[in-house]
């Protein structure tokens, strides 16, 4: 069986300031399955953030 | 080290995930990992969740994807890890792969001001959560097809129906790019 992308999931808005961030993912059910779980973050101070834009 | 000073578990319908490799510091205020799970402890077809926690209060925001395959390689299926951190519109990095693995990377972006991102190199976009949420970060990933040493490189700009403050921003972009590579089954 050759190797094969199966699906993606990403987190959802909000996840700041928790310890904990929840998300469902479907996984297949072909043969030698692996998931990969990528994990980033960030913390930025407002000033480093800069103005909010404005909506047109 | 602060924020970063929290070490990060991942779960799979409740069963614990492999740590690939991870970074932190302050220098960038980021932290980064990957974690996998194996058929082994795979569970059936289906819905499950995903659950990813620090081990103390964390302040900052927190991006995450996840992506996966068939047909993997049960004895190595994470065969590599790399990141970088930069503060520009572009971000490229390479990672030692072959011919025949599949390539993930992902690129999160703390200033909010990225409203699209694509990738330079080929990749195909598998997740998208862009500026345009309000969110006070943005992420996507993508994956694409190995080489023995593959590149994998995004550009991020802003949707032209939205109006900027005329204030240059300190382009914050870019504080990690996670790569993994896997091996493929061998054909039968």
């Amino acid at each position: 069986m050759a190797l094969a992308y199966d699906a993606s999931s990403a987190c959802t808005y909000p996840q700041s300031s928790q310890a904990t961030v929840t998300w469902s993912h479907t996984i297949s059910g072909d043969a030698n399955r692996v998931l990969v779980v990528l994990v980033t973050a960030i913390w930025v101070s407002s000033p480093e953030r800069g103005p909010q834009p404005i909506t047109a | 080290m602060g924020e970063f000073a929290r070490t990060w578990s991942a779960t799979y319908n409740s069963v614990a995930m492999t740590s690939a490799g991870s970074f932190g510091g302050t220098s960038w205020n980021t932290f980064g990992q990957v974690f996998y799970l194996k058929e082994a402890t795979m569970p059936a077809a289906g819905a499950h969740d995903i659950v990813v926690t620090a081990s103390g209060a964390f302040a900052g925001d927190i991006d995450c994807g996840a992506v996966s395959f068939s047909g993997v390689d049960q004895t190595t299926p994470v065969s590599g890890y790399n990141h970088s951190t930069a503060t520009a519109v572009t971000a490229s990095l390479d990672i030692t792969s072959a011919t025949g693995n599949i390539v993930v990377s992902t690129v999160s972006e703390g200033s909010a001001t990225a409203t699209y991102m694509f990738t330079t190199t080929g990749g195909t976009v598998r997740w998208n959560r862009d500026g345009n949420t309000g969110a006070p970060t943005a992420t996507w990933g993508a994956t694409q097809t190995g080489a023995a040493t593959t590149t994998c490189g995004w550009e991020f700009g802003t949707m032209q129906r939205r109006i900027f403050l005329p204030v240059v921003r300190s382009a914050y972009m870019t504080p990690s790019v996670f790569l993994s590579t896997r091996k493929p089954v061998p054909e039968v």
